[in-house]
């Protein structure tokens, strides 16, 4: 056994004597330089065990959980606010749903990696709305008496 | 483990079809996961906490387009590597010491099993963890400390199984280098031992 596939095992923080088994452990008997880069790797190990896990700090779920109430209602007001939106948005907000779904939409991965542009695409979830409200807000008031017919 | 027999992807599913506590069910399993990870990506308590939250937020947003390729932590992970990598670079001036101009070096009165010690050594960790290059930390947090695998951990970063050896390799270098005086502690208390 070479000093390279036992110093490969160590630097992905692997015990030689499990990794490579007997050969591993033989060459470590009579190789000094791989007992000093196993004994390195397992300094290494003592100090990453220095930072163990913890809890966040008190409060946290509360912070956490007003937040949420918080985005939930923003998205609400979003929602009401939709039909005065301005057609740069909307247009920007198209722009992003193409390059979102260009990027296959359907991948769980692509998505975590896309995330800030859901909340556009929820709004062009509600386009029809949108479009009803612009139209009806140019139309012409004589065309609409004009259909009405006389009163 | 199959995406359909990994029981949070499940609880994900339940969550997308409008099962609310299925979510909170979903934060209780992994909070703790996701800010451990979160602080030492960012080096400190509060980034950690405050990134951790956001992650929670956008697994939220997730459920109505969530659509289950991969176990949940991989999904989850990847949501939140994302994140840290963006706040890491939105606050890159608070991590101007990237450069390994630190000084991570032991107080000269303190041993390596004084309690103070033990703190001091934990602040200088994680400052260095946080000041690995993006996907060297990355990649050694999700195998060291989350236990990924290095296949799970390349499917997170979207890199090859390959290139996540090389990471943890060049990163577990850079720590040694960095921290050289508590491993000399720590090779010390081993011989001692």
């Amino acid at each position: 056994m070479r000093c390279e596939e036992v110093q490969d095992a160590l630097a992905l923080g692997r015990d030689p004597a499990h990794a490579l088994g007997a050969a591993g452990r033989e060459h470590l008997e009579g190789c000094g330089d791989c007992r000093a880069a196993l004994a390195a790797e397992a300094a290494l190990c003592r100090v990453l065990a220095a930072d163990v896990d913890t809890e966040p700090r008190p409060g946290f779920d509360t912070r956490f959980f007003a937040r949420l109430a918080e985005r939930k209602a923003r998205r609400r007001r979003v929602r009401w606010m939709l039909g005065g939106l301005a057609l740069p948005a909307l247009a920007a907000a198209a722009v992003a749903l193409v390059l979102f779904r260009g990027e296959d939409a359907k991948s769980d991965l692509e998505l975590a990696m896309n995330l800030d542009l859901v909340e556009d695409l929820e709004l062009l979830g509600r386009l029809d709305e949108v479009e009803a409200f612009v139209d009806l807000r140019d139309v012409d008031e004589a065309e609409i008496e004009a259909v009405r017919g006389p009163r | 483990m199959h995406p359909e027999t990994d029981p949070d992807v499940l609880e994900m599913l339940a969550f997308s079809r409008g099962d609310e506590e299925a979510f909170v069910r979903l934060y209780r399993t992994w909070r703790d996961r996701v800010v451990n990870f979160a602080r030492r990506m960012l080096g400190d308590a509060a980034s950690g906490e405050e990134a951790a939250q956001e992650v929670f937020l956008r697994l939220y947003e997730a459920r109505k387009r969530y659509e289950p390729r991969s176990r949940f932590s991989t999904f989850l992970y990847r949501i939140a590597t994302n994140h840290c990598l963006k706040m890491r670079e939105r606050h890159d001036q608070r991590f101007t010491d990237r450069d390994g101009e630190m000084d991570l070096r032991p107080s000269a009165a303190t041993g390596a099993e004084d309690h103070a010690a033990q703190g001091e050594l934990r602040q200088a960790l994680l400052r260095a963890l946080s000041a690995l290059p993006d996907r060297q930390g990355a990649a050694l947090l999700l195998c060291h400390y989350d236990g990924l695998s290095y296949e799970e951990t390349a499917e997170v970063l979207g890199v090859s199984e390959g290139a996540v050896k090389s990471l943890v390799h060049r990163a577990r270098s850079a720590l040694m280098e960095r921290l050289g005086p508590w491993m000399d502690q720590a090779k010390g208390l081993s011989h001692a031992v």
